[in-house]
């Protein structure tokens, strides 16, 4: 958008496709070479050499691309003021970059620690988790600043009257989300800064559809349609912003997962958050290639049944030694999703033990990718464009004359209309 | 007569046997894939080790309380480990010590915080830090350069054409448009 724009930040835009691609080979040599153990090194071979070496070629073809043609890179424009949409465009690839090295020392590090000091480490999810979450949180904070901050340069007046309101919503919703128990550090944080952004993405939507209304008269949500449609891949993209908001208001619910393990006895329950778990009885459902041990799980709110889930574990003919696969029984609402897995045998007991899950804000993941994939498709859209119309203006025309307009001398009068290019 | 009753009963005894063995193994089998209950504390420490570690039941390198490996074969036995030791009231030094001096470091779900082990953690907030630092640095000289650029005084004024004026409000248009 910068190198649409205004003609910057040509070689950045170009090693950044460079690097792209040699970061997709190199996770693809990375695996299947089998220097990071994966699911994915399924065929140990010679075949990590041949990676090297396309690497190398990749690398020396983008660097001779890159000098051979560094006179075509060369700006249009200079940046005007530190505050501006332009700058935020770079932090934002530079919070993205962050992301991408975290996640590839933290790949690499046990082969380098291994390689040093001979001693082999681990470096699993906790370590990502604690490492993006703070880049991810800043990633959100720039979705909303970002749309506020005008091209070139950026007036104190206007930050004032941007960002105001947004901020205020956000530290509403810091006091609400802390009064309804969020207390996890990220997770409050995550949910002010999705009020924030949301609350910039409905600024923004809001003061365009403002103006279209006072213009044409239409409902405000028709303004809001239109004023899409008139600059679909700004407003789309804003859309998208909207179902990242959905999104990691989706993660700041994993400050509220739970589970809880039991042995059951057919006619006995457990309690898991709101809901109570009956078990009503067992059964064994024989199918084509597999036998299902089933479980009939009777699912009660406030004693009042809800709905009946059946999680059972499938045993495959093909091989006795072959271990169950699971298959879990979900209860998924807006608010949570409540997992319910046959877990086994209780070795101690012999009895069938239930292991339930509550997930609070999962759909919401889900709306959000739905909500980004929508946005996406908005953004792909031609723009509508204003045209300049010439109609009567009701009133010089005289009745019955319809159709033949042009039969009939009458005075036009320009007036604007919307119309498709 | 006798050597054919002595026979069956040598027979039988063998089925018993394998009857036996398997009805164990079949327990055993059991007990591997279902999850041992846990306390919360023994949640908390198992979120900090890996299961399928130094081991060649399972390869699955998933966090121990949180392995959903249909069928691992070695969770069940960790947890099992762990179960006993926060029963037994260990602390969770001795703990992750114990199961270091069984499968290694790199049992440990996250690199310890020590020796070469800091790279790790300190390298995307460096990466932050001089990333920042040179965003900074290229966004100044680019201003430095901008002022640079225009003239001292304002130029005169009257002079800009009407076609030249039309075309900047065209460029103004396009690069203000998202």
């Amino acid at each position: 958008m910068m190198q649409e724009k205004r003609g910057m930040m040509k070689v950045w835009n170009v090693w950044l496709v460079f690097i792209t691609f040699l970061l997709c080979i190199t996770g693809t040599f990375l695996t299947r070479s089998g220097v990071v153990a994966s699911v994915h090194a399924f065929a140990q071979s010679s075949i990590g050499n041949w990676f090297l070496g396309f690497i190398g070629v990749v690398l020396l073809t983008c660097l001779v691309a890159y000098f051979k043609n560094r006179d075509y890179l060369e700006s249009e424009n200079q940046l005007d003021a530190m505050v501006s949409r332009e700058s935020s465009f770079l932090f934002n690839n530079l919070i993205l970059l962050v992301s991408c090295v975290a996640v590839l020392s933290g790949t690499l590090f046990p082969v380098f620690s291994e390689w040093l000091s001979g001693n082999r480490i681990s470096v699993g999810a906790p370590f990502f988790n604690k490492v993006n979450i703070p880049i991810g949180l800043l990633l959100l904070f720039l979705t909303g600043v970002g749309p506020l901050l005008a091209w070139r340069k950026t007036s104190r007046e206007s930050l004032k009257r941007n960002f105001a309101g947004p901020l205020a919503a956000g530290a509403v919703g810091c006091v609400v989300a802390f009064a309804l128990g969020y207390r996890q550090f990220y997770s409050l944080v995550c949910l002010t800064l999705c009020v924030f952004v949301a609350g910039t993405i409905t600024l923004e939507f809001y003061r365009g559809a403002k103006v279209i209304r006072a213009r044409s008269g239409a409902s405000f949500l028709a303004s809001a349609v239109d004023l899409t449609m008139r600059n679909t891949r700004r407003y789309g993209g804003y859309i998208v912003h909207m179902g990242m908001v959905l999104i990691f208001g989706g993660f700041a619910g994993v400050a509220f997962n739970r589970d809880v393990q039991k042995d059951m006895q057919p006619g006995s329950t457990m309690q898991i958050g709101p809901y109570t778990l009956r078990l009503q009885s067992l059964d064994s459902r024989p199918e084509k290639n597999y036998t299902a041990e089933r479980m009939n799980v009777e699912v009660l709110r406030n004693n009042k049944q809800l709905m009946m889930l059946y999680p059972e574990r499938r045993h495959f003919n093909v091989n006795a030694n072959e271990p169950a696969g699971t298959m879990v029984a979900i209860y998924s609402t807006l608010k949570e999703d409540l997992y319910v897995v046959y877990a086994g045998e209780s070795p101690e007991t012999n009895l069938p033990v239930i292991h339930a899950y509550l997930n609070p804000l999962v759909k919401w993941i889900w709306l959000g990718g739905a909500v980004v994939v929508f946005g996406t498709l908005v953004a792909l859209l031609p723009n509508r464009k204003s045209v300049l119309v010439l109609a009567a203006v009701p009133g010089t025309v005289p009745q019955g004359i319809a159709g033949q307009a042009l039969a009939q001398p009458f005075t036009p009068r320009p007036a604007m209309r919307e119309g498709h290019d | 007569m006798i050597k054919a009753a002595v026979t069956k009963k040598r027979q039988l005894q063998a089925i018993a046997w394998v009857l036996l063995a398997a009805s164990v193994a079949l327990a055993a089998g059991t007990a591997a894939t279902l999850q041992a209950q846990q306390t919360d504390r023994a949640k908390e420490i198992g979120g900090k080790l890996l299961c399928g570690i130094g081991t060649p039941l399972c390869d699955c390198k998933q966090i121990l309380t949180q392995c959903n490996h249909v069928g691992c074969r070695n969770s069940a036995g960790m947890l099992k480990t762990l179960d006993q030791s926060v029963a037994k009231g260990d602390s969770e030094a001795t703990i992750l010590q114990n199961f270091i001096a069984e499968f290694g470091t790199a049992v440990l779900s996250e690199p310890p915080k020590s020796g070469l082990n800091l790279v790790a953690w300190y390298l995307p907030g460096a990466a932050l830090f001089a990333g920042l630092l040179l965003v900074i640095l290229v966004i100044s000289r680019w201003l430095r350069r901008g002022a640079a650029a225009i003239p001292s005084a304002a130029g005169p004024t009257q002079g800009v054409s009407s076609e030249l004026l039309a075309r900047a409000r065209a460029q103004a248009s396009r690069e203000t448009q998202d």
